[in-house]
């Protein structure tokens, strides 16, 4: 009933609030920028970030992605980036597309870190809902692909590092 | 047929079709050369074939059929992700299914 209720809020703002958009790896992305107080307490599929928070919700195959307005500008991109690909796991039509870029990704990663694919099992087995935590890997490996494509070395592997830590 | 049945303490698949599970898998660690099989069978061979239990696809059981009838001498890989389905209850189901076909 709760989270029907927030569903319908989030809803009815997704309809009235200005929309940004971002591209991101080829990606035309919507999001609304929020304020941090609208956000927090939601039920939805929510995300902790190191500077910020951020909320998605897919009724009706949209994917609705808001983040609160203290994110960092600096990882804004990946952010979403990570958002929208976790939300694209629920979408039937787009699963090929999303498992292959995830293959690729695990495959590019490798490089930096051999043991990545274990790391991304063991916290699947240590979540009660292991559904969502194999759609946020999934979503994070893509992210982290993207992220080792577009920083240097020594930035994505401190990237890296702090992903594992301390978003698994 | 020699069917091969696998299952997870998923709470509900990650995705949909097998395609997907199957890549999945083949990503992590540990689960890989089941992934990599499976992978395989997306491909045109015919000893290899795959599907995952998904009670919300209303033709399942049909593809269930036409797989154990197309691929008589192949290996079927059978993903289950939800706790709540029994091991015992598909094996029996495909188990008759096979058996009506010989």
């Amino acid at each position: 009933m709760r989270f029907q209720l927030h569903k319908k809020i989030y809803h009815f703002i997704w309809s009235i609030w200005k929309k940004k958009s971002l591209v991101v790896n080829g990606y035309c992305i919507s999001y609304c920028e929020l304020p941090w107080m609208l956000l927090i307490g939601s039920k939805g599929s929510k995300s902790w970030f190191q500077n910020g928070m951020c909320i998605t919700y897919i009724p009706d195959q949209t994917i609705m992605i808001f983040i609160s307005s203290k994110e960092n500008p600096s990882t804004i991109s990946y952010t979403i980036y990570h958002e929208y690909i976790e939300g694209l796991c629920s979408l039937k039509q787009r699963e090929v597309e999303v498992s292959s870029l995830f293959l690729q990704a695990m495959e590019s990663l490798k490089e930096y870190d051999s043991n990545i694919g274990g790391q991304f099992m063991k916290s699947v087995e240590k979540k009660e809902d292991k559904t969502q935590q194999s759609c946020h890997c999934i979503a994070l490996a893509i992210e982290l692909a993207l992220a080792k494509s577009e920083m240097d070395s020594d930035k994505f592997r401190a990237y890296l590092e702090n992903a594992l830590l301390e978003r698994l | 047929m020699n069917t091969k049945l696998f299952s997870f303490s998923f709470e509900k698949p990650i995705f949909s079709g097998f395609s997907g599970s199957a890549r999945f898998l083949a990503g992590m660690e540990g689960v890989q050369d089941l992934g990599n099989i499976l992978l395989n069978s997306l491909e045109d061979s015919k000893n290899v074939a795959g599907i995952q239990y998904n009670p919300d696809q209303e033709e399942y059981w049909n593809i269930i059929r036409k797989k154990i009838k197309t691929f008589t001498d192949a290996e079927l890989y059978f993903l289950i992700w939800s706790p709540k389905i029994r091991d015992k209850k598909i094996r029996k189901l495909i188990s008759n299914e096979q058996s009506q076909r010989r």
